[in-house]
Parts: C-alpha cells; sequence; structure tokens
C-alpha cells in the first residue's frame, strides 16, 4: 500500500512537472513569436501600442503574475494580441505603402502630363512645319501653275501669231504668185507686143509716092503719148535700116504726123521730135546724118478722119520717104 | 420574531435582484457577440477569414452550452477569445482591403510607367 501511494505521488509530480514543461515550451513559443514581431525590420516603425499591449500580455504570462485557472486565456489572449499586432503593422505598412504608392502616382502624373505636353508641342512644331510645306508646295505649285499658264498662253499667242504669220505668209505666197502671174501674164503681152511689133516692123511696106519710094511708121512704134521709140521697137529696127541702105546714094526725109487732139503747136512739136528721134535711130544704125532731113508736119495732113479713133490711130505716123 | 422577517424579506430580494443581475449579464455577453458576427457577416468579413468565423460560430456554441451548464468561467473564456477573435477578423478585413487598393494603386502606377516609358520612347 505504501508503495502504491508512493506511485501515486511520484506519478502526480511527473504530469505536474510534464505540465510545467509544456507551459513553458509554450510560453518559449509566445517568446518567440513576439521576438519575430518586434524584429521585422518591415514591421519596425507600426503598431507601436499593440506591440505594447502584446508586449505587456507576454510578459505578464511568463513572469507567472496571472492566476493559475486564468492562465489558458492569458495565453490565447496574448497569441492573439500577438497576431492581432502583425495585423495592425502590416495594415498600417500597407497605409504607408499606399501613400508612397500613390506620391509615385502624383510622379507619374506628373511625368505623363510634362511628356504628354512635350509630344504635343512636338506635334505642334511638326504641324507647323507640315502646315509650312504645304504652303510653300501650293505656292510651288502655283507658281508653277502660272508659268504653265504662261507658257500655254505664249504657245497660245505663239500659235495665233505663227497662224497669222502662216496666213501672212499664205496671202504673201498667193500675191508673189498673182504677182508672178501677172508678170507672167505681162511677160507673155509684153512677148507678144514684141512680137507683134516686130511683125508690124517686119511687115511695114513700102509705097511710091509724088515724093518718092516711101515707109510708113505707125504710131506704135512710140510709147504711148511720148516721142521716145519702144525699146522693142529698136531692136527691130532692122527693117528699116536695111530699106534705107538700099539707096545710099539718096537723101532721105524723115516727117512726123499727128492726130487732131490737142492744139496745134503741141501737134507740130510732138511730131518734130517724133521725127528727129527716127532720124537719131538711124544715125545710130550707120545712117549718115547729113542724108536724113527730118520734119514735124503737127496735124495738117491727115490720110484719113480724125473723127474716129482708127482714123485718129492712122493720121499719128512717121513717114520715112527716099527722095528722088 | 420580527427582526426576523425582515432579514428574510431582505435576504429574499438581495437574491433575485442578483440572480436577475446576473442573468442578464449573462444574456448580454452572447447577444453582444452575437451582434459582433452578425455585423461582421454583413460587412463580409467573413471573405477575408472564413475559418476564423468558423471557429467563432463554434465556440458560440460551446459558450451557450458553457452558459446553460453553468461553467461561468469556461463562458467567460469563451466570449472574450470570441471577442479577441473578431477583432482578427475585423483587422484581416481592413488588411485585406487595404491590401485591394494597393493592389489597384501599384497596378495604376504599373500602367502610368509603361505609359511613361511609351512617351518617353516617343520623345
Amino acid at each position: 500500500m505504501k508503495y502504491i501511494y508512493l506511485f501515486l505521488v511520484s506519478l502526480l509530480l511527473s504530469s505536474m512537472l510534464q505540465a510545467k514543461q509544456s507551459k513553458e515550451i509554450e510560453y518559449a513559443s509566445l517568446q518567440k513569436d513576439y521576438n519575430n514581431l518586434v524584429t521585422n525590420l518591415k514591421y519596425k516603425p507600426y503598431a507601436k501600442s499593440e506591440k505594447q499591449a502584446a508586449k505587456k500580455s507576454v510578459e505578464v504570462l511568463i513572469n507567472g503574475k496571472v492566476k493559475r485557472k486564468a492562465k489558458d486565456l492569458a495565453l490565447y489572449v496574448a497569441r492573439n494580441n500577438i497576431a492581432y499586432a502583425r495585423l495592425v503593422a502590416e495594415a498600417e505598412w500597407i497605409e504607408n505603402e499606399i501613400i508612397l504608392e500613390k506620391n509615385k502616382s502624383l510622379t507619374f502624373e506628373v511625368s505623363i502630363s510634362k511628356a504628354e505636353s512635350q509630344i504635343a508641342r512636338q506635334d505642334a512644331a511638326i504641324a507647323r512645319m507640315m502646315l509650312i510645306a504645304q504652303q510653300e508646295e501650293s505656292q510651288r505649285a502655283k507658281e508653277r501653275a502660272d508659268q504653265a499658264e504662261l507658257i500655254a498662253q505664249n504657245s497660245i499667242q505663239e500659235a495665233a501669231l505663227s497662224k497669222k504669220e502662216t496666213e501672212a505668209a499664205k496671202r504673201y505666197a498667193q500675191a508673189q504668185t498673182e504677182q508672178a502671174d501677172l508678170a507672167k501674164q505681162e511677160a507673155e503681152i509684153a512677148i507678144e507686143e514684141i512680137e507683134s511689133l516686130r511683125r508690124k516692123l517686119n511687115s511695114i511696106a513700102t509705097e511710091q509716092t509724088d515724093k518718092g519710094l516711101m515707109m510708113t511708121l505707125g504710131d506704135f512704134v512710140f510709147d504711148s503719148g511720148k516721142s521716145s521709140i519702144k525699146k522693142e521697137a529698136v531692136q527691130n529696127f532692122s527693117k528699116v535700116v536695111q530699106f534705107i541702105n538700099t539707096y545710099p546714094n539718096n537723101n532721105v526725109r524723115i516727117e512726123g504726123h499727128t492726130d487732131s487732139t490737142g492744139s496745134n503747136q503741141l501737134n507740130l512739136k510732138l511730131s518734130q521730135l517724133r521725127a528727129d528721134a527716127v532720124k537719131n535711130l538711124l544715125v545710130k544704125n550707120g545712117i549718115q546724118a547729113s542724108q536724113i532731113n527730118a520734119i514735124g508736119m503737127g496735124e495738117e495732113l491727115p490720110i484719113a478722119d480724125n473723127a474716129s479713133n482708127a482714123g485718129k490711130a492712122k493720121n499719128r505716123r512717121v513717114e520715112i520717104i527716099i527722095l528722088k | 420574531m420580527f427582526k426576523m422577517k425582515y432579514i428574510l424579506i431582505f435576504f429574499t430580494f438581495f437574491s433575485v435582484v442578483f440572480n436577475v443581475q446576473a442573468k442578464t449579464k449573462k444574456v448580454d455577453q452572447i447577444v453582444v457577440v452575437q451582434n459582433l458576427i452578425n455585423q461582421a457577416y454583413k460587412l463580409g468579413y467573413v471573405d477575408a477569414a472564413p475559418l476564423e468565423m468558423d471557429f467563432i460560430e463554434k465556440k458560440v456554441i460551446e459558450a451557450k452550452t458553457a452558459r446553460d451548464k453553468r461553467k461561468k468561467t469556461i463562458f467567460n473564456d469563451l466570449i472574450e477569445q470570441i471577442k479577441v477573435d473578431l477583432r482578427i477578423v475585423k483587422k484581416r478585413y481592413e488588411v485585406n482591403v487595404l491590401n485591394k487598393q494597393l493592389g489597384i494603386i501599384q497596378n495604376d502606377n504599373l500602367n502610368a510607367k509603361k505609359m511613361l516609358d511609351e512617351l518617353e520612347r516617343q520623345l
């Protein structure tokens, strides 16, 4: 019986000792938990009052100032205080982080605003430059358009001028052609006249009169209204010269006659001049001047009626007479 | 005899008042923690600490049992534990809210940093 009591007493003591050791381990764990909290640099500046409360609850518990019945609750509360202090510290740390992030956000906002305004300024500068470039380009385009218009106008003017010149050239060419045709016609007429004159001169007949052998030159030999002999007649005067040379020993009398148009005095002078012109021509063709006597007879000896043109034409004549 | 009568009346009155007071106090503590729990649910604290809320609910049941069994010390301990647990739940919820706010701002700042980098690249 004695041993049984001893065993029970020792068992009681052992369980009491085990319980005490268990409590000490829990306190040590609590202390460690608290130490981890207060030494955590992240939470160092935060939850000071909560840490103080946790410390107090831990110290009270460890120092054995709590009643035995209240120890479990005190332990629970102490753990809870540490957890709460950690949460408060975490919350304050987050709040501080939020403040820092908000500051950072403000900094970003300012930087973004600055960058955006800078970009806006750049865009504005680029837009201005583009506007200036566009204005310059439009100015150049306008200048090119003006120049093109000027060139077009010049071209039109040149074309018009060219057209006018062409038309003028055409007109000139046509005029030249017409002139050439006219000249040709005139030449043909002249040739025809010369031919006619030559035929007339060649066909001049001689007739025997009381004065002697006579050859009559019509007024076709002279320039119209003048006393000068036509150039063509001069060149074809060989028939007349030949006629006179046939009678080298006879004197020659040249008589000029006119129609009745104009005054008698004028007609006398004209007839004398025409007779002289024939004489001079004959002299040039080798007839002796001493052999020739030229006399103007005026309108005194008509051979036809002066009332008609045909009669007047016959009366305008120069008679070359080989005197007997 | 006359004195004895008054003494008995006094003790009876005192006993009644004491008992009423004591009962009222116990009921109030349960009501207090229950109100706190309801408020925690209403404010969404349960999302921040679902496990803790489960333990608290169990402790409330244990507290009611202790009260019914008239285990005053256990009841008081449980009430006290529930209160400090609710304090933890509330703070955990606040920490979660703050974390979310911080996350949003950090995300905004990250986007702002990207935007700023992009703008600086354009410069």
